[in-house]
């Protein structure tokens, strides 16, 4: 259930080479965490996931299946939160399971159950513009939920979040990983995040996006940051990421 | 059996030939059931002080202007009248007010000063909210007049007359866009030989031998010129060799015939020689004027609500005939009358001036004035006619504006409700620049109501659309009279 | 009374009105007195506000003198609104979609693209001739509806091409299928716009309805009424149909104005 596998994907713009020979797999349950520098097409790996966008080469397969269109298996979390203005919280949540075309009861049912796991209660009816950015992701997190994915994709979900909300968001991320257990893969800029949330960070190079290296994370959770241990990895993937940033610089 | 909303009690319906009963009745209870409801609704949500302007404005509205235009019994007819019945808002703000009164906890607002101040100080409050009211007013009161709009044709609904030119009024006549016209000749004419349309009424039917077209100067003129008198007496004489030389040559066997057809034709702009022997014999042309009947144009103006009342009163004038006197001479044709057999050379102005004379466009009317002019009448006698600016004029009441208060016209021809009209609606007091006095006549009678082939009397044009030459023309005036002998109403 | 920023603007609105008039009574005293003189320009014939007050109460109600009927302004001022708001239904009902065809695909819109563009920068003034000869009442209402329809069809196509990418995307991730981005997604999205175009559009249609009354022949309307008032050299009414257009197109601006705030709260 939910196991994503990349087979040598390539992707290309117009002009440029996006990704060339990607490869890699997220495991059933697994926390993959994507990491690199700017430009070097993490976004376009996730849209291929989803299906927004089809590969020029090799295949994208979602527990056996080839990926062709959008797939409806995947949530995709934004990083701009993505929300429908004019619908309250409790309507954005419902959106996925109207599309299924379940009832009312149903739909009432489904986003109670995943206000109340992120912790919204209260904000049902509330509008996304009254809410704060910790809040919003939430609520995004919630409705990519709702749709009983087996694969959540993130696209720098915590990107625009300031400091102190984004490391309580990735708190309550894993909580709420931990309790409805599905495979993750998690695209970010932040080496510190990345060890601290996933079971595995794939660092990928300058454009064009290749695999450079995958790092396991075998870590106990609850993660503490600052372990030694932890320390070791990071140091580990920032080492490898700098040399791919620099490169990535000089392009510009 | 219903049951009074007022009082609770039920009640027996006795049937009454005004009153409609069984649904009708039940519809009215309803409509009053609504105004009842709405207040109290409004009332718990703090809304009580705007219901009773609301209801101010809607029982003022209903007084002036629904009560003016009698609704038939249909059953919209009927809801609305109950929603607007002042009964209904008497109760509605007893309503309103009980609830203000047990929500403030305050002493009965037994003054009218008190609720006044009280919805000041709301409105200054709650300016969005009163915009809001406001609005829905004006809804409100539009909806009120779409029901009313959609009534069965009833006695009341009024002939329709809309303003547009001669050859609009043939052409539309002839495709069907209106039943009817009302013009001068020759539009008459033309309409009856191309086969359009039928004569229904002559003018001279509606008011034998009434005035028509007359011969004015405008007292600016007068004043700045120093033989004035002498040329209004040299005019009003080629007034009256005119009209005898068209009396004469009106019948077929005379000599000069085919000339005054060619001018009829000419001056009308006429193509077809059958029309403008007919429009010739449908014109009575006269060069004196009747002060008798003239007072009666004016009174009859007046009881239509055609002056404005302030500036009747401004003019001085104290009652219909006393204006007439001062608008109306006939020493000028008398003078003419004594010298009608005398040589034009010889009692020609010494020297010569020009004139600038203004005239209605295409009006047969005004037939004399062409053939003094083309037959050198005016010149035999020292005047110069120069055509003024802007004229032919496309009917009197711009003749009276834009020309003889305009300044552009000194003698002019025109009808004579427009002067009675204009002398007093478009002058300026101040300057009296609108100031004509009345010299000689034109002609009489001379206007036709054409119909179109299905219409058999003046009834069956209510509702329909009728051409006419403007607001304030003597078409309108004959029309007002024709309808108001059939007793129906005509809109303008 | 407590003078906060709001009421200070409410105060200043007022006032500049109240000087305005003065201003114009003022002037027109002057001018009378004989003080007071522009060239070329009849200054004396306009009127005062005051007489243009009692030539709107007095015009307001129909009158009616043994068979002579003259409407008021206030059955003037129905027969265009009901024109006005036919129209606009119409435009509304054709409008919408047809910028939601061609804002959301692009086939459609390169189909429709030249027609619309060429037709929309005709006046509807420009089609008063045509409009008299082909509908069989005059096409006031024809009149309406080119006017209106135009804004609204434009600023339906804006709503729809400004809809958030990540807006679909995020639908499509959810499983929506292409009509129901259409209807929940897009359409929610331009409602701001479409109600723009709206209001914009019955403002231009209540122009274009007052200059088609005067040259369609028909007896009640707001712009035959201004007509026929100086036909007959009644300024004083004339300006007072002036101002009660003009006040009359301001209410159905704000009232569509109150109408997008209390309905569109989600809006930033």
């Amino acid at each position: 259930m939910g196991r994503l596998v990349l087979d040598s994907v390539s992707k290309k713009f117009n002009t440029f080479q996006a990704l060339e020979n990607v490869s890699f797999e997220v495991a059933d349950g697994e926390f993959v965490c994507l990491l690199g520098p700017s430009g070097c097409g993490k976004t376009t790996v996730l849209r291929l996931a989803a299906g927004l966008v089809a590969p020029n080469g090799g295949n994208l397969f979602l527990d056996g299946k080839k990926i062709d269109g959008v797939n409806k298996e995947c949530g995709f979390v934004f990083q701009e939160y993505a929300l429908f203005p004019w619908r309250t919280v409790k309507e954005n949540i419902e959106f996925g399971p109207q599309a299924k075309g379940l009832n009312k009861n149903e739909c009432d049912r489904i986003s109670k159950h995943y206000i109340d796991l992120v912790g919204l209660n209260g904000f049902e009816n509330h509008y996304p513009k009254e809410l704060s950015g910790g809040m919003k992701q939430r609520v995004g997190i919630a409705r990519a939920y709702a749709n009983s994915p087996k694969l959540l994709l993130m696209d720098e979900p915590f990107g625009a979040l300031d400091a102190q909300t984004r490391n309580l968001m990735q708190g309550e991320l894993l909580r709420i990983w931990e309790k409805e257990h599905i495979s993750v893969l998690f695209v970010t800029h932040s080496v510190d995040e990345a060890v601290f949330l996933g079971d595995k960070v794939v660092v990928m190079s300058a454009r064009p996006g290749t695999i450079k290296e995958i790092f396991d994370v075998k870590l106990p959770r609850p993660r503490i940051r600052t372990s030694l241990e932890a320390n070791i990895i990071r140091d580990k993937v920032l080492k490898s990421l700098g040399i791919e940033i620099k490169l990535a610089m000089k392009e510009k | 059996m219903v049951i009074d909303i007022f009082s609770g009690k039920k009640i027996k319906i006795v049937k009454n030939n005004k009153q409609p009963i069984g649904c009708f009745h039940g519809i009215a209870g309803f409509g009053k059931k609504i105004m009842i409801k709405i207040p109290v609704y409004l009332c718990e949500r703090k809304y009580p002080a705007y219901f009773y302007l609301f209801f101010r404005a809607i029982g003022f509205i209903y007084i002036r202007e629904i009560s003016q235009v009698k609704f038939t019994q249909s059953w919209v007819a009927i809801l609305v009248k109950s929603i607007l019945s002042p009964h209904t808002a008497q109760a509605s703000r007893k309503l309103s007010f009980g609830c203000m009164h047990t929500r403030k906890k305050r002493k009965p607002l037994n003054s009218v000063i008190r609720i006044y101040i009280m919805l000041t100080r709301e409105i200054m409050n709650n300016s969005i909210k009163i915009l809001s009211v406001v609005i829905f007013v004006i809804f409100a009161i539009f909806l009120a007049g779409c029901l009313q709009s959609n009534q069965s044709p009833a006695v009341s609904e009024p002939i329709n007359l809309v303003k547009m030119s001669g050859q609009e009024m043939v052409q539309k006549l002839g495709t069907g866009e209106i039943a009817g016209f009302i013009m001068w000749e020759p539009y008459p004419a033309i309409a009856v030989t191309k086969g359009i349309g039928k004569n229904l009424i002559l003018s001279g039917k509606i008011w034998k031998d009434h005035p028509c077209c007359v011969v004015a100067y405008d007292q600016d003129w007068y004043k700045s010129t120093n033989n004035s008198d002498e040329i209004l007496k040299r005019m009003a004489l080629v007034q009256l060799k005119s009209v005898e030389y068209i009396n004469n040559a009106k019948q077929s066997d005379s000599k000069d015939h085919n000339e005054l057809i060619n001018f009829t034709m000419q001056f009308g702009g006429l193509t077809d020689p059958a029309a403008a022997n007919l429009s010739l014999a449908d014109v009575e042309f006269v060069y004196n004027t009747n002060i008798p009947d003239t007072t009666t144009f004016i009174q009859k103006v007046q009881d239509f609500g055609i002056f404005v009342p302030e500036k009747w009163n401004q003019s001085g004038y104290k009652n219909a005939s006393d204006y007439a006197n001062s608008l109306v001479t006939n020493k000028y044709v008398d003078w003419a009358i004594n010298n009608k057999d005398a040589n034009l050379s010889g009692i020609s102005l010494k020297e010569p001036v020009t004139i600038r004379y203004g005239y209605l466009i295409n009006d047969i009317h005004e037939l004399p004035f062409y053939v003094g002019w083309q037959k050198g009448y005016y010149k035999d006698l020292g005047i110069n006619i120069s055509i003024a600016e802007g004229a032919p004029f496309q009917n009197g009441a711009f003749e009276m504006q834009k020309g003889f208060k305009g300044n552009t016209i000194d003698i002019g021809s025109l009808g004579i409700p427009p002067v009675i009209i204009h002398r007093i609606n478009s002058n300026d007091f101040s300057t009296d620049d609108a100031r004509v006095e009345v010299i000689a006549g034109m002609n009489n009678e001379g206007s036709i109501i054409v119909v179109a082939s299905n219409i058999t009397s003046l009834k069956d044009l209510r509702g329909k659309t009728v051409g006419y030459p403007g607001p304030g023309t003597i078409q309108q005036v004959l029309f007002l009279m024709a309808a108001e002998k059939e007793g129906l109403r005509v809109s303008s | 009374m407590k003078f906060d920023t709001r009421k200070k603007e409410l105060l200043i609105n007022l006032l500049s009105l109240v000087v305005f008039v003065i201003l114009w009574q003022g002037v027109l005293i002057l001018t009378r007195e004989g003080i007071f003189n522009i060239p070329f320009i009849r200054l004396r014939d306009i009127p005062t506000p005051v007489e243009t007050w009692h030539a709107l109460l007095g015009s307001l109600f129909t009158h009616i003198n043994g068979p002579n009927l003259t409407y008021g302004i206030y059955n003037h001022v129905f027969a265009s609104m009901e024109r006005v708001i036919e129209g606009g239904i119409i435009a509304f009902i054709i409008g919408v979609p047809v910028g939601i065809g061609v804002g959301y695909s692009k086939l459609i819109g390169n189909i429709f693209n030249p027609i619309i563009e060429i037709i929309r920068n005709m006046p509807p003034m420009a089609w008063i001739p045509l409009a008299i000869f082909i509908f069989v009442s005059g096409g006031s209402i024809f009149i309406v509806f080119i006017g209106v329809v135009f804004p609204i069809i434009l600023n339906t196509i804006q709503g729809v091409r400004s809809t958030d990418e990540r807006l679909l995307d995020a639908a499509r991730t959810l499983g929506a299928s292409e009509s129901m981005i259409v209807t929940k997604v897009v359409i929610p999205s331009a409602f701001p716009s479409i109600m723009t175009g709206l209001r914009i559009g019955l403002g231009v249609g209540w122009m274009a309805i007052v200059a088609a009354e005067m040259v369609i022949k028909s007896p009640v309307g707001l712009g035959y009424f201004i007509w026929n008032m100086g036909d007959l050299g009644r300024y004083a009414e004339m300006i007072a149909g002036m101002i009660v257009i003009g006040v009359i197109g301001y209410l159905m601006n704000i009232s569509i104005l109150l109408l997008q705030r209390r309905f569109i709260k989600w809006v930033d």
